[in-house]
């Protein structure tokens, strides 16, 4: 089985750290991290193909310096990398991106699966994994927690939705987005990093892909970010004292205020 | 003198308080929860001028029952946890002001994200922190147990895995502020105030100064949680070690590292004990025949034999924090952990292709190991290690309601490199002989591994403690020290006898008398008392 998982290099925090001097945000030692949903979808693929053979390509669109990131990927078990690199991606919204990832993996060879974790931290959009399968008219299922069975021909998949759980069968070739519970990824081994550094990550510019060079990258981007604004977070924390049931009363009272109860 | 309002009686709300993570069940008539030094120096003048005991508390987390209360009253010093200021030394180090109760967790956290709360800090203080950037400085000392107290672990001189390259918590202490039996507050400083030979001269901040005379021998050389005793020492390492018994720590200055710029390691799995033995000595430096030599120096090397990686595997099934444990390669035995802290993660490929020479040629295998490349994935290894001791904890907690005299039964022995192959093969030897389930991890690089006996019943209690007895004796004979890190505290009184021996033990409880006449100071933990 072919499979390829699309992965994201994000900055390893989201967590706005202030300097209690200067009361600024501390920007330093903030490093980058392959994005933590994809690495479930890369041990899920590494795992399907300890199951039923195959291999296993990782794809990204990013700057060179992802090569490193995508080493660190063969290294827990991807059999090659494509980097997509070139100046023309720059400034690339989930439309552009969608359509760079899903040109360059046709190009590569239609695989069976697409893998793709949930989201990327950084963006929290949701949208890349579904925008691929529609632009290479396949189904997809997102959010998905669990793998139940696995063919040439089809998959059977737990999905999580707000209600539930739906186990859902779609034929292949097809794209899934994984949550974090399907499964606990691997640390590399020793071996296992030596193949990432010896590995070739093999380059991809706009160039190579058959697409109108106007859907790449910022012209090819159906939004513009006007402006971003951190958000003023307010907590307001009353304290309750008296006894017990003072305590309690006065809760209800503030409860009902709110037409909580 | 009044009763400070600070002490309360010690009613079931207080319960808690009475036992550490040994469970060491203890008992008191009073706690108190002082804020500052003035509340400490009061709650003890009370207590020397009433003959009440005294038991100084920190995070709760030692494995020796040395802050579980022996009667009297137990001074919680958890609310005392705050970080007081920052300087730089002429020598160009960061020194750390802090009260004992700060949490190891929270000076982590504190030095990784630069979160200080700096009210009350002096203006020379906020203009240090204003050139220090978010996890540039380092405190290494790093017990398993990241809620342990700082005033904790330098009351028992704590280690922890990175000590192999760092050495324990006495090394990166600067300064203590000590309160003594009798109230009084002296200030001691490395490299200001030494012993004259055996005599040496505790000056007081009211003015008043007092002699005392040291005990004439050395304390064991091996690194060595108990009393520290030399001839001309620094005064500062009379009350490391000590657990309590000769002083209260009420402010410490901490002596603070450049952080080392990649943190990484592997856990590699071997078929057999010996030869994790064999990869222990060659990541010393110190391969056998046959072995490449490895030229890089580890930060830690800790072991785990199969009973305590099994102990882990069942464990995930109940405990659902730990369903996020990496899957133990088929058929294991036993695994080492070894980390490196580099300037630059460009170290770190060089030390991997040893690696890939070394494992091979000691019985080792390149894919059946763990590597964690930066301090995210890092975590994950230290979470592994962290689980063995929660385990034991767990396992202890249910154990023990069978039988209530069951505690954690946990050695921390230490003897030199020549010796450890050998005291290795004797725990081996006394616990395979017997019906107990026990296991053996730990600090394997600096020769203390934990052999622990998880006791099912009172007779199994008291086997453990034979057998830990038998094990003093042969530490003692090699040299060794019977307790590297967690102190004797109560757990191990009868073993810190063995190795000091009856008459140095008397030459000890004379010096705690001369500092502590009335004998109110950490009661039960180290010294037997006639």
């Amino acid at each position: 089985m072919k499979i390829t998982v699309c992965v994201k290099q994000v900055p390893a925090s989201n967590e706005a750290r202030l300097d209690p001097v200067t009361n600024t945000i501390i920007r330093d030692g903030t490093k980058s991290v392959l994005n933590p949903f994809d690495e479930h979808a890369v041990e899920e693929a590494v795992r399907i193909r300890a199951r039923i053979g195959g291999t296993v390509t990782a794809v990204t669109m990013g700057i060179p310096a992802a090569a490193d990131m995508l080493r660190r990927v063969i290294a827990v078990g991807a059999d090659r990398a494509l980097l997509l690199t070139d100046r023309a991606f720059a400034g690339s919204d989930t439309l552009a991106t969608a359509t760079t990832l899903s040109a360059a993996i046709k190009k590569d060879g239609m695989p069976d699966l697409i893998l793709c974790g949930k989201m990327a931290t950084d963006g929290d959009t949701a949208q890349v994994g579904p925008m691929i399968a529609e632009l290479l008219h396949i189904p997809h299922v997102c959010n998905v927690s669990k793998i139940i069975a696995i063919t040439e021909k089809n998959v059977t998949v737990n999905e999580n939705t707000d209600d539930g759980v739906n186990t859902v069968t779609v034929p292949l070739p097809a794209l899934l987005t994984v949550v974090r519970e399907i499964n606990i990824p691997k640390l590399p081994s020793v071996g296992g990093i030596l193949r990432g550094e010896e590995a070739q990550i093999e380059t991809v510019t706009a160039g190579d892909l058959d697409i109108d060079p106007d859907r790449l990258g910022l012209k090819g981007s159906a939004t513009r970010v006007v402006s971003s604004e951190r958000p003023n977070l307010v907590h307001h924390t009353v304290f309750i004292d008296g006894t017990a049931d003072e305590q309690a009363q006065k809760l209800l009272e503030i409860l009902d205020s709110r037409e909580v109860r | 003198m009044q009763k400070p309002e600070l002490i309360k009686p010690m009613t079931d709300e207080y319960a808690g308080y009475l036992f550490d993570e040994s469970r060491t069940m203890g008992s008191a008539d009073y706690i108190a929860f002082p804020t500052d030094e003035n509340g400490i120096v009061s709650v003890i003048r009370w207590c020397n001028e009433n003959d009440v005991p005294l038991t100084a508390q920190g995070g709760m987390t030692g494995l020796s029952g040395g802050a579980s209360p022996m009667k009297g009253l137990a001074l919680n010093l958890s609310r005392m946890n705050k970080i007081l200021g920052i300087r730089k030394g002429d020598d160009g180090n960061f020194y750390l002001r802090i009260q004992p109760g700060v949490l190891l967790v929270q000076l982590r956290k504190a030095l990784a994200n630069k979160a200080f709360d700096i009210g009350g800090w002096d203006a020379d203080s906020v203009e240090t922190l204003r050139g220090i950037k978010a996890g540039e400085l380092f405190f290494s000392p790093d017990p398993t147990e990241p809620t342990a107290s700082i005033g904790g672990m330098a009351s028992c001189n704590a280690c922890g895995a990175r000590s192999y390259l760092y050495g324990c918590t006495r090394s990166h202490i600067h300064a203590l502020r000590v309160v003594t039996a009798d109230g009084k507050v002296c200030v001691l400083e490395r490299g200001k105030q030494k012993a004259d030979g055996r005599r040496f001269t505790l000056n007081f901040t009211d003015g008043t100064s007092r002699e005392y005379l040291l005990p004439d021998f050395e304390t064991p050389d091996i690194k060595d949680a108990g009393y520290y005793i030399r001839k001309d020492m620094e005064l500062i390492d009379l009350f490391m070690g000590s657990q309590g018994t000769l002083g209260i720590l009420s402010e410490l200055e901490l002596k603070l590292m450049k952080s080392p710029g990649h943190l990484w390691g592997l856990t590699a799995f071997f078929p057999d004990d010996e030869n994790a033995l064999t990869y222990v000595r060659a990541m010393k430096g110190h391969p056998d025949a046959g072995v490449p030599y490895f030229p890089y120096h580890p930060a830690s090397i800790e072991f785990f034999n199969k009973n305590a990686l099994d102990i882990v595997v069942r464990q995930k099934e109940f405990t659902p924090a730990f369903r996020q444990l990496q899957e133990l390669p088929d058929n294991y035995n036993c695994g080492v952990y070894v980390e490196f802290n580099n300037e630059s993660k460009d170290e770190m490929p060089p030390i991997i292709r040893a690696l890939a020479e070394v494992l091979p040629a000691v019985g080792g295998d390149i894919e059946r190991t763990w590597v964690a490349r930066d301090e995210l994935e890092l975590e994950k290894l230290l979470f592994f290690r962290h689980t063995v001791p929660e385990t034991i904890d767990l396992i202890i907690e249910e154990n023990k309601k069978n039988e209530p005299c069951i505690t954690i039964l946990s050695t921390d022995m230490a003897v030199d490199d020549a010796h450890f192959d050998k005291l290795f093969h004797i725990y081996k030897h006394d616990l395979t002989e017997t019906s107990l389930h026990w296991i053996i991890f730990g600090h394997i690089g600096e020769n203390h591994v934990h052999p622990n006996i998880l006791a099912r019943n009172r007779e199994e209690y008291e086997h453990g403690h034979r057998i830990f007895e038998k094990w003093a004796a042969d530490v003692h004979a090699m040299g060794g020290s019977i307790s590297a890190e967690h102190g004797a505290g109560k757990i191990k009184r009868k073993l810190a006898l063995i190795m000091y021996g009856g008459e140095n033990m008397n030459k000890l409880v004379g010096f705690k008398k001369s500092l502590d006449p009335k004998c109110i100071l950490g009661i039960g933990n180290i010294l037997t008392m006639e």
